[in-house]
């Protein structure tokens, strides 16, 4: 077990009324290797530390996330959402502009529709997580198409997690390859 | 072989380069152009726009790291449908080594059927079943395509294999270019174990040896011509992870050979002004539209315990539908199933439990390429007979399974949900909107179509670009028409053709 202390601050950059992420400790049974070449302990950004992609967009994934991935226990524990928050702002950030185009769209689509469904006229942030899981739900079964956009990205990376691969019965070594994952950096 | 390999992004400033061959894009049709010329003593120069990431490297990755560094676009590019079609996510690899990297290692020849349509309706002569042998056998050999054994067949693929039987139709083991496979079921990701014998780990070091460089993270932006003919290319060198244009590039040659593929070739020539004359570059485009049928058993199949792919069934080609076995990660699996939450989470647990198959429709060109506000813009319209098969597509692989014992499928349509055996028949399939589809693509073809005139065709029946000589084109951009079978094989066998030809054709002053 290896533990890190991580403080990513999505909260600075998250709109008003989502989810706010203070990561004080982040425990992996899969110890990474910053050595190895090709890990990146930390998302792409600019030279200046500024982000790539639009704080916003990892914002609003990381609350279809956590409705997402809710199970009968609550949502999924705040340090596996910081930690997709930073897989996800890394896929973007070096998949190309035109995915972070595509990405953003379908959420944006997401936001506004999810909370129309449902007859809700605020933001999908100020849901609560069990009314956000079924405005989601019924968007999905409705105008399917954004869902499955956002949805099937944040699952590629979430069950790329080995806690989260192992919870749904998947013990396959080649698909989760043996690169370290990229965790929050150390504080 | 990484002493061949210069990385753009290492290079301080501009560069500039004197050759006798330049080849841009290093995948399935450059790097077999580049090992053939180089071996017969030109000096050969490649230009991949992707970076250079090597087997030891992509082997280890997980499949997301696998998407950000190594397809394009992360493989978010898609499709817009038009009419009913449904919006298709096209996936391809933007590396040195090309898509050939990312297949799933499947090698066809090119069906005979088809190679008599290109005579008979394109009038292309000399790509026959007997004048292409050679062409065939030196490919088979260089890249050791075997079938794929029965024990490594996973257990996904064998249900649906034993549905097939059940319900009369025929299939066979798929072949692949593998040495050494333990049928981990990652091809799609970079094989982890060498065992795929993609371009990179095959032709790459055959035309290194041979003394070919090659230069990765450089893009070409136009092809070059001088009194009338192609004489270099021009682009920049990409650097950082970013990708951002830096140095400038220059290459002359006395001959270009264009194989980047049927999404970058026809942008590069729109970009270049070649080929408006015929109104037919970045058009044509056939996709093989693909849709992934899962099905749930009683007990674990666990379809990532062996090959990715290892078996097919063309008992439906008169659909023009070729059946294929594949395996998603699990992750792609849990995403494409219904359902948010504690649905998502039933769901997403049975994975151990789930098989799949795919099946793709041998199309017709309904597709174009092209830029629209400077920005690459790839449609595609289905034909009425294409999207006719869609529904017995489905229906047929879901018949299969359910033969085989299945409980419950998961079909590609949003919305729908699982569906047992009594819902399949009340399900109106023939009608579901095109917008409600789920669709893939990992085939693009025929956006430079080679034919014998210059009225409705790219290139001539070797290759060359009708409006400028001595620029060919060697990818899968020539392809008449599209295949009805995966294309990788295919694709490395017409540039072969074409690179025995360039062989033999002296080289201009």
């Amino acid at each position: 077990m290896t533990r890190f202390a991580a403080r990513p601050d999505l909260s600075a950059r998250a709109e008003p009324g989502t989810l706010r992420l203070a990561v004080s400790e982040i425990a992996q049974d899969s110890a990474p290797d910053s050595d190895r070449e090709g890990s990146h302990l930390a998302p792409l950004r600019h030279e200046d530390g500024s982000p790539i992609v639009a704080p916003r967009v990892v914002a609003r994934a990381v609350v279809v996330a956590e409705a997402l991935f809710s199970t009968a226990d609550g949502p999924p524990p705040e340090a596996r959402l910081a930690w997709l928050a930073l897989e996800l702002e890394d896929f973007l950030a070096r998949a190309g502009a035109r995915s972070r185009f595509v990405v953003g769209l379908s959420l944006f689509a997401v936001w506004v529709l999810a909370p129309l469904v449902m007859l809700r006229f605020t933001s999908l942030a100020r849901m609560p997580v069990a009314e956000r899981a079924r405005a989601l739900a019924r968007l999905e079964d409705t105008f399917g198409a954004p869902v499955l956009a956002v949805k099937a990205l944040l699952c590629v990376l979430y069950y790329e997690h080995p806690d989260a691969a192992l919870s749904v019965g998947f013990d396959g070594q080649c698909l989760t390859g043996d690169s370290p994952l990229r965790l929050p950096v150390r504080s | 072989m990484s002493d061949s390999i210069v990385e753009g992004r290492s290079l301080g400033g501009d560069l500039e380069l004197d050759t006798d061959v330049v080849i841009v894009g290093s995948g399935a049709g450059g790097a077999v152009v580049a090992a053939e010329l180089a071996e017969a003593g030109q000096r050969v120069v490649l230009l991949e726009e992707g970076p250079h990431v090597p087997p030891e490297r992509y082997g280890r990755m997980r499949p997301s790291e696998n998407m950000r560094e190594l397809w394009r676009d992360g493989g978010l590019t898609f499709a817009v449908g038009l009419g009913d079609t449904p919006v298709i996510n096209v996936m391809m690899g933007q590396c040195v080594g090309g898509s050939s990297v990312l297949t799933g290692g499947v090698c066809f020849r090119i069906p005979g059927s088809v190679m008599r349509e290109w005579e008979v309706e394109h009038g292309l002569t000399g790509l026959d079943e007997k004048s292409m042998e050679p062409v065939f056998e030196e490919i088979e050999r260089r890249i050791h395509v075997e079938e794929v054994p029965p024990e490594m067949r996973s257990l996904s693929t064998t249900r649906f294999l034993q549905g097939l039987d059940a319900l009369g139709l025929r299939w066979q083991p798929l072949k692949r270019n593998t040495h050494g496979c333990n049928g981990c079921g990652r091809c799609n990701f970079g094989c982890p174990h060498g065992a795929k014998l993609s371009v990179d780990v095959t032709y790459l070091p055959r035309a290194f040896a041979a003394g070919a460089e090659l230069y990765s993270d450089a893009r070409v932006d136009a092809i070059v011509s001088k009194n009338g003919r192609a004489c270099g290319v021009v682009g920049r060198l990409l650097d950082g992870p970013r990708r951002k244009p830096r140095g400038k590039l220059s290459v002359r040659a006395r001959r270009v050979v264009l194989a980047a593929g049927a999404y970058a070739s026809p942008l590069l020539l729109e970009q270049s002004g070649i080929g408006r004359r015929s109104g037919q570059v970045g058009r044509n485009l056939t996709v093989h539209p693909a849709f992934r049928v899962m099905a749930r058993f009683a007990d674990p199949v666990y379809g990532w315990k062996g090959a990715l792919q290892s078996a097919y069934s063309d008992a439906l080609e008169h659909e023009r539908i070729t059946m294929t076995g594949l395996y998603i990660p699990p992750g792609a699996m849990a995403g494409t199933m219904p359902g948010i939450a504690r649905t998502h989470q039933l769901n997403a647990e049975s994975i151990p439990k789930l098989a799949i198959f795919g099946g793709m429709i041998h199309d017709e060109g309904g597709g174009r390429i092209q830029r629209v506000f400077g920005k690459p813009v790839m449609t595609y319209r289905m034909a009425p007979k294409d999207r006719a098969a869609v529904p017995v597509l489905m229906r047929r692989m879901a018949d299969a399974f359910f033969a085989a014992g299945a409980e419950e499928v998961f079909l590609p349509v949003l919305g729908l949900g699982g569906v047992d055996r009594d819902r399949l028949g009340k399900v109106d399939l023939e009608h579901v909107p095109g917008r409600s589809l789920e669709c893939g693509s990992q085939h693009p073809l025929g956006t430079c179509r080679m034919g014998v005139a210059p009225q409705n065709s790219v290139v001539d029946a070797w290759g060359q670009c009708w409006e400028l000589p001595e620029l060919y084109v060697a990818d899968g951009s020539i392809l008449p028409t599209s295949l009805g079978v995966n294309p990788q094989l295919s694709i490395m066998s017409m540039a072969l053709r074409i690179a025995w030809h360039l062989r033999e054709r002296k080289l201009p002053s």
